[in-house]
Order: C-alpha cells, then structure tokens, then sequence
C-alpha cells in the first residue's frame, strides 16, 4: 500500500501526471490524494510546474517540417540501400577470394604434404646409406680406410696395413678434425 | 500501412529489422525521426547537424538490430540513447559551446509572434532561462520525461543510470526548477 511519503516522492519525480507514474493502482493513488489536503495541494504545484515546462520546452522545439521528415527518410533508405549494395559487393568480393582460396590451396597442401613425404623419404635413404658398413665405430669400410692410409702415407703398401691398429685408427679418426671431409673428398 | 504500423511493437519491428526488413525498419524511421530530430536539436541548434545524426543512428539501429534485447531497454530508450551519444560526440567533437542565452534570443525571436501576449512571452523566457540554468543532465532528464514522453526507467536506460538515480535526477531537476523560479517576482504569480 502506497504511503504520504511515497506518493510525495512520485510528484517530486514525476510531476502531476499521476497516469505516468510507475505504480500499481493509479485509480486508489488518485483517491489517496483527493483525501489528503497537503500532497492535493502539492499536486496543484506541481501541475502548474509542469504546465510552465511544457510551454517554455514547447517555444523552443526546433521548426521541423513534413517535407524535411519525407526527405529524410528517403534520404536514410537510400544510404541504407548503398550500404547494403557495399555489403553485397564486399560479400560477393570475400566469395570469390575464399574460392581462390580454395582453387590454390586446395591442390596445394596435398601437394605439400607429398612433397614433405619425399623429401622425408630422401632424406632416410641418404641417411641410411652414410651408415657404417660394418659393426665397427667408424663409418668408412676397412677397405677404404687401407686405402686412405696409404694414401696419407701412415702405411706403404697394403701388405703393412696389417701392422696397424684398426682401433687406434678410429680414434684418430674422432680426434683428427678434417678427416672425414678427407676421405669424403677422396672418394 | 498505418494501422499496421500502430498495431505492431517497437520490439517486433526491431526484431524484423534484425531480418533485414526494410519495410518494418521504415516503420520505425516514420515513428521516431521527427521526435529524434527534435531530440537532438535542442543540443545542436542545428537541424541540418541534428538530421546527419539521427541519420547515423537510424544507419546503426540497422546495423545493430541483433543486439538490441528487451533487458536492457525499450527500443525507444534505446533510441534514443544512441541519437543522445551521437549528439554529445557531435557537441564535444565540434566544441559548440555555444550559450543557451544566445541559442534561447535566437529561438524566442522566432517563434513569438508579434499578437503573442508580452507578459506570458516574459514568463515564458523566464521559465525557459530557468531551464537553460540547469546542469545538462537534469535538463535531458526533464525533457525526455516531459517532452518525449519517455517513462522513468527509460529515461535512466538513455542516461545510462539507475532507476533510482534517474529519479533522483528528475526530482532535484524539478526542485532547482522551482527554485529558480520561485525567485522570479513573474512566476511566483503563476506556479504558486
């Protein structure tokens, strides 16, 4: 139930217009205050406040004709039409690039991938025939090693060859630097 | 055309408006331009400025009719909100600060007409200087409660406050009103 303080309160807001007032039952606000001399009295105020708004915001509304209001509206509907063209156009632009997209692309990443594949597949085959030929450290056969050493001078002739260490030879093959490009471009 | 467009709501034609229905969306131009014109002139003094911007707002409403939901205002409020943020980025933008004295002489000169009584056309201009003195915000509330026709919540949806602020707004716009008025020797004869 609305109060004498409440009531107050909405033409302290709202103004007199009890019809604009957000509350539930406007017929019993209405007899609320027919009863009550104070908030009548306030509600006469605050008509006549309202009345002296209305006039004075009223002389300064802008002169705003029907011609203009016709215009105008053309005038919207039309930019709206030109912004709905760009769009079409800009959709129609994004359909063709996404089939480009799809003309290129599309053969290309299979394309892609099968290159990858071979490459992967060159690479594994090249590597797996720089493996050692026997179950020694070294990657280079006895036989061309022999020769390499002979060809150094670390022995004179194949039949010295087998005075030498095979292991010590190894090892000089890790610590020498160079060797392996020595032998590389020997064979 | 017109019965229809009385019969449907503002938040069907919105939501048809979303659809990219061009025939709801005219509908809603007809039903606001006019009030959203005069909305924004009173800020611009200009009505040409004032059509530019209603003019892009409506270009928004179409753009963004999906993102209008009934939570956070009435299609109206909403409105008129963008047309009130698009006429403040305007003012701020063109720096008008132009005085509500000049804009008031300009507007009194047009509008009373030479038979108009002198003592109400006095009473009138002080009413109106009274309204002028007001913070902006009290005066926007005033005038879209009084003017527009907007109801508290929406006039606090537009001014992107609470409803209790709105009305706390509106309630010391009234009293500074009455103030300033009471103070004039003219009006004292007519509010009290």
């Amino acid at each position: 139930m609305i109060n004498h303080e409440q009531i107050q309160q909405m033409i302290e807001c709202y103004g007199a217009d009890i019809a604009r007032w957000p509350c539930e039952d406007k017929k019993v606000v209405a007899s609320f205050i027919e009863n009550d001399a104070t908030l009548s009295a306030e509600l006469a105020i605050a008509r006549q406040l309202d009345q002296s708004i209305s006039e004075s915001l009223a002389i300064a509304e802008p002169k705003w004709s029907v011609i203009g209001e016709k215009q105008l509206t053309e005038k919207i509907l039309r930019k709206l039409n030109k912004s709905k063209a760009s769009q079409n156009e800009s959709m129609r632009w994004n359909q063709l690039v996404e089939w480009a997209k799809c003309l290129i692309v599309t053969p290309v990443i299979p394309a892609g991938i099968a290159a990858l594949v071979l490459l992967l597949f060159m690479i594994q085959a090249d590597f797996q025939n720089e493996q050692p030929h026997n179950n020694s450290d070294s990657y280079y056969s006895v036989a061309e090693l022999d020769e390499w050493l002979i060809f150094e001078g670390f022995a004179s002739s194949y039949d010295s060859l087998a005075g030498l260490d095979i292991d010590e030879l190894t090892d000089f093959e890790n610590e020498e630097s160079g060797f392996e490009s020595e032998i590389i471009f020997f064979l | 055309m017109e019965g229809k467009s009385e019969v449907v709501t503002d938040a069907q034609l919105i939501c048809k408006v979303g659809d990219d229905d061009q025939a709801a969306f005219t509908i809603l131009v007809h039903r606001y331009l006019s009030c959203l014109i005069r909305f924004s002139a009173r800020y611009t003094y200009s009505i040409s400025c004032s059509e530019d911007i209603v003019q892009e707002s409506f270009l928004r409403v179409w753009n963004h009719a999906n993102s209008w939901c009934a939570k956070k205002g009435t299609v109206k409020s909403w409105l008129f909100k963008i047309v009130y943020n698009l006429t403040m980025d305007f003012l701020r933008k063109q720096q008008l600060l132009r005085t509500h004295q000049e804009s008031l002489n300009d507007e009194l000169r047009v509008t009373n007409g030479p038979e108009e009584n002198l003592l109400d056309a006095e009473q009138k201009r002080q009413v109106h200087q009274a309204l002028s003195n007001l913070p902006e915000r009290q005066r926007t509330a005033l005038t879209l409660f009084l003017v527009n026709g907007l109801s508290g919540s929406e006039v606090a949806s537009v001014l992107e406050l609470t409803v209790e602020a709105s009305d706390s707004l509106l309630a010391r716009a009234r009293r500074n009103l009455k103030k300033i008025i009471q103070k004039e020797p003219l009006m004292k004869r007519t509010v009290i």
